[in-house]
């Protein structure tokens, strides 16, 4: 309720004029409910009553309310956690199945490698014991059942009823094996990477315990424990990064071992209730099992990673040594902060190994510079040799000469065509290589193009479908989290405050973008500088703050994460530029980013109550464009992204038959292993 | 076939029956795990009253009698032991002892100033904090067990399991918290 300074009426709470004289109304500066109450809890927890939107902090220039119609809509934190609850089940359904869909190519070129395998190892059983002739028998079927339907729906251009139950055996034959193997070794990754847990490198980058000395940092430490009664968890850790930057994260695998990690600068930007929201959406993360989502989508792309390793194994150089060290991951006994180094390191090999092709040995020797011949003798005359020797044993017969001359003649002859061989030696090795990496690339082909298909197919399917699901997906959870945090803290203003804070100054992200989706906050997209004045210039501000000059340990810190072997955006942070995009590695990311952007977290705080005011500017532009260029947006914009996605579909069909002739190239060549190798 | 379609409704039952059970067992046990974290903060508060006694009470040489109140509602909760009624009594006295403390203090510059008395103020705000989101999570969970136990299909059996309706912890109506400021013009 403000009262008007001309006329003294009394007017609604979110006017900016006056109703009886049209005189801007004085406003209250937001900041003023925000002063920390010494003492007194937050929020004062009154559980069961609605938060009662507090009015008095109006907006602080006129344009602010003026395209908001009417009252927010009010939400309370429990209906607005049952409902993003209720979106996240049928996101992780959708998550689920575009999961299943991207293994499905995968299992097609797996399973070949993994029958070769139990093929040969039947071999090699049969010398101990005796393998019964059924197993044989069975393999056979198999590979016929195979052939059989591979020949109705190639050769004979599907003449004569479809053989239904065959063709469906054979679809089981060939996909059940791959999907098995990666749904085995999903969990085993899983596990293995757990005792890094997710973002554990982040601790090796030099988080240090709270100083219980340090006023700020044992308030720190009693907002965590306070979060966690409130949540009923037990209290997670709490460690400090000295990182010139403000943020927060939490990392770990579970409830039981999440550390809470907190960028210094954040306890001196944010007040007591600012940091008890930020901490609250972190509780509320652990307590909504945010960490082992985390934990799975990693570990889902890791075994994405390996089935991909395990097929370049033969071809590529890379992908073994990256099996290697894994496996010497496995057996190491190494301190934990080396273990999830080691672990990230893996894991960012094994991601990595997703689509990016690498290097292989598919041609290597072909590609190579050809080396020159020397002056003087030259190879090509040995191309003559067998024209010569046919000459010479011609004329010597006619004109019958003595075996000595043969002898002689022949002797000089192959010791010149030695000599040659060796005064070109290095020409000669070269031609010998060239040649078997022919011989090699041509046995290879089918095998290496059965690996191609199904990778390059990723590269699609994964950044086009399944990283934007699990996008959107973890920007639901952030949302379930933040209305959490409002039920834990009651006070919705300390987290609306508290990210709008963050934000402002940055929000970079210490340890390199792999960390990003850990942190409550990332840097906004679009910059806040053509939008909002006083935001820009709050960052404006606080960019002079984070000058290289000024920090001084950036250079450490940028030190430390090469150590940790992790790509750094040190600099980047350092300089006071947030980055242009939001996204990790190759795990996360793309379309949209994994946290939602400001103004739709404000709105949504303030639906729950919350008197922050933010982004209204941008929403505001947002819907003016979509006023003004939407039906062109709709047009042309939608007319290419149909026209891309058709584009798209045909590429990946296209890739698809072509993965699925090299892949049953291979399944007829297993067939063929089973001919060669069962006993008669 | 008929034996088959009642094998089928009495497994489902039996399902239900174990479903409800086990939610209803783990949502009560969360109940009492959030009363007991309430006593574990009220007891946390008991430690750090002689702390914070000893590091005020050269300075407040001349408010004997607001030290002397904190100390004997301390003593009077603890006597109190786990008599509920009497014991939220003197924990509403223990609240109004303490804030008394810090209203005189503020009126002490160099106590204010003291490292050890700001950090004993935070560790008191903070268990104030505790106190109340112990409280404010008890509800909650009070408020999803009663949900659970008496929304439709397992209200039919909740009761027969020895399922009682849980009450919240409330605010004595004449505690001061409740009371209404008066405004005066």
């Amino acid at each position: 309720m403000s009262q008007c300074t001309q006329c003294g009426l009394f007017n609604p709470p979110l006017g900016v004029t006056c109703l009886s004289c049209g005189s801007t109304l004085a406003v209250p500066a937001a900041s003023a409910v925000m002063a920390p109450l010494p003492g007194m809890p937050a929020g004062g927890p009154s559980p069961l009553a609605a938060p009662e939107p507090t009015l008095s902090p109006g907006p602080s220039r006129q344009e602010e309310y003026s395209h908001i119609l009417g009252p927010v809509d009010r939400e309370s934190f429990f209906a607005a956690q049952r409902r993003h609850r209720r979106a996240t089940w049928k996101m992780t359904a959708a998550c689920a199945l575009a999961a299943v869909v991207t293994g499905l190519p995968l299992s097609l070129a797996l399973t070949p490698i993994i029958f070769a395998v139990i093929v040969i190892l039947t071999r090699l059983a049969g010398f101990v014991t005796t393998v019964p002739v059924e197993v044989w028998d069975a393999y056979r079927w198999a590979g016929s059942t195979f052939v059989r339907v591979g020949d109705y729906f190639i050769e004979e251009e599907m003449q004569g009823p479809a053989p239904i139950a065959e063709t469906l055996a054979v679809a089981a034959i060939w996909l059940v094996p791959g999907i098995l193997l990666m749904l085995l070794v999903w969990p085993i990754l899983r596990s293995l990477f757990r005792s890094a847990g997710v973002g554990g490198v982040l601790l090796s980058l030099g988080a240090r315990d709270p100083n219980m000395l340090d006023l700020e940092e044992r308030q720190l430490v009693n907002v965590v424990e306070e979060m966690a009664i409130a949540a009923g968890l037990p209290a997670p850790r709490v460690m400090l990064l000295d990182a010139p930057v403000a943020n927060a994260a939490v990392v770990g695998s579970s409830p039981r071992d999440a550390v809470i990690v907190v960028c210094r600068p954040l306890l001196d930007d944010l007040n007591r209730d600012e940091t008890q929201g930020v901490l609250g959406h972190l509780i509320a993360a652990i307590g909504n099992g945010d960490l082992r989502v985390a934990l799975s989508v990693v570990a889902l792309f890791q075994t994405f990673g390996f089935a991909g390793a395990l097929l370049r194994a033969p071809v590529s150089r890379e992908a073994r040594q990256t099996l290697w060290r894994m496996l010497r991951y496995v057996f190491s006994r190494h301190p934990p902060a080396k273990r999830a180094e080691e672990a990230q390191r893996i894991s960012g090999l094994l991601t990595g190994a997703v689509w990016d092709l690498g290097s292989d040995e598919f041609g290597e020797g072909m590609d190579e510079k050809p080396v020159e011949q020397r002056r003087g003798l030259r190879v090509i005359w040995l191309m003559y040799l067998p024209v010569i020797t046919m000459a010479i044993l011609v004329v010597g017969l006619i004109m019958e000469w003595p075996r000595e001359g043969f002898t002689i003649i022949f002797g000089v002859l192959g010791a010149l065509a030695l000599a040659t061989l060796w005064y070109q030696r290095v020409y000669v090795a070269f031609m010998i290589r060239y040649a078997i990496a022919t011989v090699r690339a041509v046995i290879m082909l089918p095998y290496y193009f059965g690996v191609i298909m199904p990778q390059l197919l990723l590269g699609m399917v994964i950044p086009f479908i399944l990283e934007p699901l699990l996008g959107l997906l973890w920007r639901t959870r952030r949302y379930l989290a933040d209305a959490r945090a409002v039920q834990l803290t009651r006070n919705p203003d300390g987290l609306a405050y508290g990210l709008r804070g963050l934000v402002t100054r940055g929000g970079g992200i210490p340890g390199g973008k792999w960390a990003t989706p850990l942190f409550i906050v990332c840097p906004e997209r679009l910059s806040y500088a053509q939008i909002d004045p006083e935001m820009a210039e709050e960052m404006r501000e606080n960019r002079q703050r984070f000058r290289p000059g000024v920090i001084g340990d950036a250079q450490a810190m940028r030190e430390q994460a090469r150590g940790a072997g992790v790509k750094m955006v040190a600099q980047a942070i350092a300089e006071g530029k947030s980055e242009s995009r939001s996204y990790t590695g190759s795990t996360t990311g793309s379309l949209g980013g994994l946290h939602p952007p400001l103004h739709k977290r404000l709105k949504r705080l303030r639906s729950m109550g919350a008197t922050a005011p933010g982004s209204e500017e941008r929403a505001r532009i947002d819907a003016g464009y979509s006023r003004r260029f939407g039906w062109l947006m709709a047009i042309v914009g939608g007319g290419l992204l149909t026209l891309v996605a058709v584009l798209m579909v045909v590429a990946a069909a296209l890739m698809l038959a072509m993965g699925f002739v090299a892949c049953s190239v291979m399944m007829m060549m297993v067939y063929g292993l089973v001919i060669a190798l069962a006993p008669a | 076939m008929l034996w088959i379609i009642v094998g089928a409704v009495v497994a489902l039952i039996v399902l239900f029956l174990i479903f409800t059970y086990n939610r209803l067992v783990g949502r009560r046990n969360q109940v009492r795990n959030a009363w007991g974290q309430i006593d574990v903060q009220l007891t946390r508060r008991h430690d750090l009253i002689p702390n914070l006694v000893n590091a005020v009470k050269g300075y407040l040489e001349h408010e004997r009698g607001v030290l002397e109140r904190v100390t004997e509602a301390r003593a009077a909760a603890i006597a109190a032991g786990g008599d509920v009624e009497r014991r939220a009594e003197a924990e509403n006295q223990v609240t109004q002892a303490l804030r008394s403390v810090f209203a005189v203090a503020e009126g002490y510059p160099q106590l204010r100033a003291s490292e050890n008395m700001l950090s004993l103020q935070e560790e008191l705000s903070s268990t104030e904090n505790r106190i109340a989101f112990a409280r404010q999570h008890y509800n909650d969970s009070v408020m999803e067990y009663n949900t659970s136990r008496e929304t439709f299909p397992a209200v039919l059996v909740a009761g027969a399991l020895g399922f009682r309706h849980q009450a919240l912890f409330q605010l004595d109506a004449a505690a001061p918290e409740r009371a209404v400021p008066q405004v005066q013009f």
